[in-house]
């Protein structure tokens, strides 16, 4: 085949021109028709989908995190005044080994921690809001804040038809802010609530759901249901709404419900003038613990002795005398004074004490029906003196007069006078309790002699008024 | 940075690097590639992945002016005198790559698919790095026309065999669900010959108007300026219709040299414009490459990378003897065609969307193995010419020499 003369033909050209650009033509119409749209068109489509699949789970991780971290913001509001609440009630276990019992001294006080629950700091008074069945134990309550501090609390009064109950703390320094409960809008069915507590480890708790549904109780009044786990560290604990605000105290008896704000502000106040009208009872006397010597003479092991019975007392209408020996009230034994005055205090006012007293070798048991003890009673032994800031034990005692409390930046402070420190004398005048320093520190100018541990001083105090 | 800053530093830098390397005696394009490594991600990353992909068309401009060039060896009469033995030799040299790159594959323990579609990607060789360096040393010489017949045919062969391998392991292994087997296999094979004969279909045409109007220009300016617009016609067009631009470039220039034969002065043109598109086509390439990838390229792309190389050489020794050329050819052409570039990477991504479980592991292997023959090859080309005797320019001769 000569190429050189085809080349030359110029059919030959035509009709390779004609040919290449028919197979252009039919070619890339077939292409276009059987693969390249369907094709790009489907990547296209595919890459889109995928796309738009990523950032919609990007989005709906966004989301998620948006709530997790309102949530958290939100609980952060309230959990500071959300409190764990344990039983103080201490005892000692030994420790169990395979081996053997270990030694006596080898024993370690535990804190027998119960499980507890949680409770609403109320105001920075230290009231502490509750549910009943935290409230159970009566050795008082170990109270511990998110900040990991522990107060003492003691129960002030409960109410069983909420199942609510009222504490009240020890010490009240440095507690966080509460404002008072108000009743927000009520809740809607299907929103958001969420419950907090507090571990026992003082760790933030708290689960979240929809108020399922708003029931009657057995009384006939309104409880949340919300669908939200309850752990029994929430018991006692508050549950809010997405505002923050506190719609109701979670409750751990049946099965879980949600006490509406509005009641449980109703019962607050019950529980708050129950507590204060929470009569005590008393009888009359003054006591004193028993020394070992004392105890050797009168050969008891345990008991009070009367120092004092008020006159037209109900101690002192039963006979009982100063210098008796209370050993027993009704079977329990007596191991202290104060032992014994609580007990007298938290029986029923009008109730009748069985008294076993120990007389000149004798032993008798005497009745003594209590009276409500009166508030100028209630105010306690010990007073504090405003003006000159001493807080004196009011107590008759051999050895002079204790100080119990001095107040900062008082005369009594700038005269140097300590808490625990005794006054042994006033103008040379023996003391023996704060009955003899009242009626010896009259005079205008006073030399006191004072024994503070083993060293003792004297001060000399100077009156304006009558009454020092 | 802006793109024509980076433009300049490419150009610049790519000149510095090219004289550095040529104190050693290697390749300029070698010292080009170095740059594109240097300013590539696996170092300065001046040329990110956005800075490359919006210079890649520099690449593509590159890429059809050599292959525009490297048509003109389809000139009837040197077709006459060569054209049979080119193509027997190149059928060697091919069966041999692809033979012993799957068979080595395939003892290394790879995948059948792999193996196949390695073997026949290996065929490619990289015309531009090997046609650059031919040029850097102005070689002529039987072993240098060998190479350039070569470069040519294989060019179209490597697609040829590359989209039978696809069509076949498809085949085997199934198609997409849903579609029937004869719609399929129809599909499969109009895609096939359509990439081949509507490549050169599109070249036929254009050259056809090159030819015309090529006639009537004689000015230099107005005939580079129809000659790049043709190419980058071709290019585009290609693009446009799912066709090669490789075959319709090469397919451009062999239409034009026989169209008309006073038009070799269009492809000397050429010649005296392009280098600065080459030195960014090496750069690029280089920054396309990240060193990181020799670290997975594992035991299967060694065995690659040896095995291409051992095909190439046996292949040629044994065509070559066969065909009676000279001990030159024989002796040295298999080590010349050891560059391997863009249009390997090219295929190996093409199998990205058409056996994506496949892909992944090929693509490790031709970038490593790319990066490795990228630096050798050049370096291999101009060990054999100048062994064969057909270098006609003193190794020092350059800038250097003449300051």
């Amino acid at each position: 085949m000569n190429l050189k003369n085809l080349a030359h033909n110029w059919r030959y050209h035509l009709i390779i021109l004609a040919a290449a650009v028919l197979t252009i033509v039919v070619g890339g119409y077939i292409r276009r028709s059987i693969s390249g749209n369907e094709k790009s068109e489907n990547s296209l489509l595919r890459t889109l989908q995928t796309e738009v699949q990523q950032l919609r789970s990007t989005l709906r991780r966004n989301e998620l995190k948006t709530i997790q971290q309102d949530v958290a913001e939100l609980a952060m509001g309230v959990q500071p005044r959300v409190v764990s609440i344990v039983g103080a009630k201490e005892s000692r276990r030994p420790i169990v080994t395979l081996t053997d019992a270990l030694p006596e001294s080898r024993r370690v006080s535990i804190r027998d921690e119960r499980p507890g629950g949680s409770g609403l700091l109320l105001d920075t008074e230290g009231h502490i809001l509750t549910s009943a069945g935290v409230a159970e134990d009566p050795s008082g309550f170990i109270v511990r804040f998110g900040d990991g501090t522990e107060r003492p609390a003691r129960l002030l009064a409960t109410d069983p038809a909420e199942r609510l109950a009222l504490l009240k703390l020890d010490r009240i320094d440095g507690l966080p802010a509460a404002a008072p409960l108000n009743a927000p809008a009520p809740p809607q069915i299907g929103g958001w609530l969420v419950r907090l507590g507090r571990g026992a480890d003082g760790r933030n708790s708290l689960s979240m759901g929809l108020l399922t549904t708003i029931r009657k109780d057995l009384s006939g009044e309104e409880v949340y249901a919300i669908d939200a786990q309850f752990a029994p560290e929430l018991d006692g604990g508050p549950a809010i709404d997405l505002d923050g605000g506190i719609v109701g105290i979670n409750i751990a008896h049946g099965g879980g419900v949600t006490i509406p704000v509005d009641r449980v502000i109703r019962a607050i106040d019950r529980l708050r003038s129950r507590a204060a009208k929470s009569p005590r009872s008393a009888i009359g006397i003054e006591l004193q613990d028993l020394t070992g010597e004392m105890k050797k003479m009168l050969s008891v092991e345990h008991g009070a002795l009367v120092t004092r019975v008020l006159p037209e007392g109900p101690a002192a209408e039963a006979g009982i005398e100063p210098m008796d020996a209370i050993i027993f009230t009704g079977q329990e034994p007596v191991n202290s004074a104060a032992a014994l005055l609580e007990r007298i205090h938290a029986a029923v006012p009008g109730s009748a004490l069985q008294l076993t007293v120990l007389r000149s070798g004798t032993t008798r048991t005497i009745e003594v029906r209590t009276v409500q003890q009166s508030s100028a009673d209630r105010a306690g032994r010990i007073q504090p003196d405003s003006e000159f800031g001493l807080s004196l034990f009011r107590q008759r005692d051999p050895d002079g007069v204790r100080i119990v409390a001095v107040e900062p930046a008082s005369p009594a402070d700038r005269l140097g006078l300590r808490a625990g420190d005794r006054i042994l004398s006033v103008n040379g005048r023996q003391i023996r309790g704060f009955a003899e320093f009242q009626r010896a520190s009259t005079e205008p100018v006073q030399l006191w002699l004072v024994r503070r541990g083993d060293q003792t001083f004297g001060i000399t105090i100077r009156q304006e008024g009558a009454n020092r | 940075m802006t793109n024509l800053l980076l433009v300049g530093l490419i150009l610049v830098l790519a000149l510095a690097g090219g004289h550095l390397v040529k104190v050693l005696r290697v390749p300029e394009v070698v010292g080009y590639f170095f740059v594109g490594l240097f300013l590539g991600p696996s170092f300065s990353n001046i040329l990110d992945h956005d800075a490359v992909t919006t210079l890649e068309v520099f690449s593509e401009i590159a890429l059809g002016l050599i292959l525009f060039s490297i048509g003109s060896i389809f000139e009837f009469d040197n077709l006459r005198k060569v054209g049979k033995r080119s193509l027997e030799l190149t059928g060697y040299v091919m069966a041999g790559t692809i033979a012993i790159v799957t068979l080595a594959l395939l003892l290394v323990g790879s995948d059948w698919r792999v193996a196949l579609l390695l073997g026949t990607i290996a065929t490619e060789i990289s015309p531009i790095a090997t046609i650059l360096v031919l040029r850097e040393m102005r070689s002529s010489g039987p072993l240098t026309d060998s190479v350039n017949n070569l470069l040519a045919l294989n060019n179209v062969g490597c697609l040829a065999v590359f989209g039978v391998a696809t069509f076949l392991v498809r085949l085997i292994g199934g198609g997409d669900a849903g579609t029937s087997f004869l719609s399929f296999f129809g599909r499969e094979f109009f895609l096939l010959v359509w990439g081949l004969v509507g490549s050169v279909a599109l070249g036929v045409i254009l050259g056809y108007l090159l030819a015309a109007w090529g006639s009537r220009v004689d000015e230099h300016g107005e005939v580079l300026i129809l000659v790049l617009g043709m190419i980058l016609l071709a290019v585009g067009a290609s693009h446009l219709l799912g066709l090669s631009s490789l075959i319709a470039t090469m397919t451009l220039g062999a239409t034009l040299i026989n169209l008309a034969r006073e038009s070799r002065h269009l492809f000397d043109v050429l010649g005296k414009t392009d280098p600065p598109l080459y030195a960014i086509f090496f750069v690029l390439a280089g920054a396309h490459l990240e060193v990181e990838s020799l670290k997975v390229i594992g035991v299967a792309g060694i065995a690659y990378t040896i095995a291409r190389m051992l095909g190439k050489i046996i292949g040629a020794w044994i065509g070559a003897s066969r065909l009676g050329y000279p001990d030159v050819v024989r002796n040295y052409l298999g080590v010349s065609l050891v560059a391997h570039a863009g249009v390997a990477i090219g295929l190996a991504l093409q199998l990205k969307s058409i056996f994506p479980e496949v892909a992944d592991t090929i693509s490790a292997i031709i970038l490593g193995s790319v990066l490795i023959n990228e630096v050798a090859g050049p370096m291999l080309t101009k060990l054999a010419i100048g062994r064969a005797g057909e270098r006609h320019v003193e190794p020092h001769h350059g800038a250097f020499e003449e300051i």
